[in-house]
């Protein structure tokens, strides 16, 4: 499914808003994959969309990535603030995102809201216990790091059967049904 | 933009091949929209996935529209218009921006998007997990326009509509 940008500003500055928190530009990339992961496992299809590739620090939509890329450019070149968003920069010189317009609840459906909590959690918790660990999750042993790794070897972008796979594999769920689902 | 069918290719999708898709809603504030792909009538792999949502529990009112495309398209450029399933159980949710960049074919008329939007809220108030409330309030907007615009009509999913 092609990546959608307002969707994918949508979800950030609801999650923000939500927690009160700045998002730098890693929480973005990595927020991005996993409610996209979590709502095709649930629905068969991606809340955001975008093909992910394996970067060197995981999964990465190169969309998504192009277009924080293209606010960091015009906030640092020209001081231009992006719709909906106000970018600073903090003393280690990350991107930090704070959400000047934030969607209502309304706006998504259940499903997507389920989808961003999970994503939140997975992501927050894992970064929490310090990058070393979101880099095992996201590149290493966890079951979108060992579909990272497939796509890695093959030069292609992640493919869903092996992230459905690995999630399978991993938590001893069969999700066969939305695998199906995405044959279409 | 309501109602205008577009010929898009998806990356990753339907195997990358184009098929139809009609704009059912627009967002203004989110500049992004709902459409709907259609595929051709009998074939193999839509039956397949048909098949699939039956035997999910879908109803088929839930799941598809059938539509003769040459009744219901006014088309703006050549393309050969015949029976079609409207997948509404397939909708997806596009930037504005990505749906333009297809070719614009053809402008579906009141009646046969107003049957679109009806199986779509009907899909949506059974699985409350399909739509948001915001969208669902804007389909019912939708549907109460079109059905002021256009005759009522059921279509008896064999293809042959009746006035009701």
């Amino acid at each position: 499914m092609p990546f959608n940008q307002y969707r994918f500003d949508d979800c950030m500055a609801y999650l923000a808003a939500k927690h009160g928190d700045e998002l730098n530009t890693y929480e973005l990339m990595k927020l991005h994959v996993m409610i996209d992961v979590y709502h095709t496992l649930e629905r068969g299809k991606p809340v955001i969309g975008g093909s992910f590739w394996p970067f060197t620090n995981g999964p990465v939509a190169r969309s998504a990535a192009s277009r924080v890329s293209s606010w960091r450019k015009g906030y640092e070149v020209l001081g231009k603030q992006p719709d909906g968003f106000q970018l600073r920069s903090d003393a280690g010189d990350r991107l930090l995102v704070k959400p000047t317009a934030v969607p209502e609840e309304d706006d998504f459906s259940r499903s997507e809201i389920e989808a961003m909590g999970r994503a939140w959690d997975e992501v927050m918790d894992t970064l929490k216990k310090g990058f070393a660990a979101s880099q095992e999750f996201f590149h290493g042993g966890g079951f979108i790091g060992k579909a990272w790794l497939k796509a890695r070897n093959s030069g292609l972008a992640l493919d869903w059967n092996d992230i459905i796979d690995e999630y399978d594999a991993a938590f001893h769920k069969n999700h066969s049904h939305i695998k199906a689902l995405l044959r279409y | 933009m309501q109602g205008s069918v577009y010929r898009l290719s998806l990356t990753g999708v339907d195997d990358d091949i184009a098929h139809p898709h009609v704009v059912v809603l627009t967002f203004s504030g989110n500049r992004d929209c709902i459409v709907i792909p259609a595929y051709s009538d009998g074939g193999f792999k839509i039956k397949e996935y048909v098949d699939a949502c039956k035997q999910a529990g879908r109803p088929d009112e839930h799941i598809y529209v059938r539509l003769d495309n040459s009744k219901h398209i006014d088309f703006t450029s050549p393309f050969s218009a015949k029976v079609a399933i409207w997948c509404v159980a397939r909708f997806r949710r596009l930037s504005q921006k990505s749906v333009q960049q297809g070719k614009r074919i053809g402008q579906m008329k009141p009646d046969g998007l107003l049957q679109i939007a009806r199986c779509l809220l009907a899909l949506a108030e059974k699985d409350t997990d399909e739509l948001s409330k915001s969208a669902i309030k804007s389909l019912r907007n939708l549907i109460k326009g079109l059905t002021q615009a256009s005759p009522a009509k059921t279509n008896d999913r064999d293809g042959s509509e009746t006035a009701s």
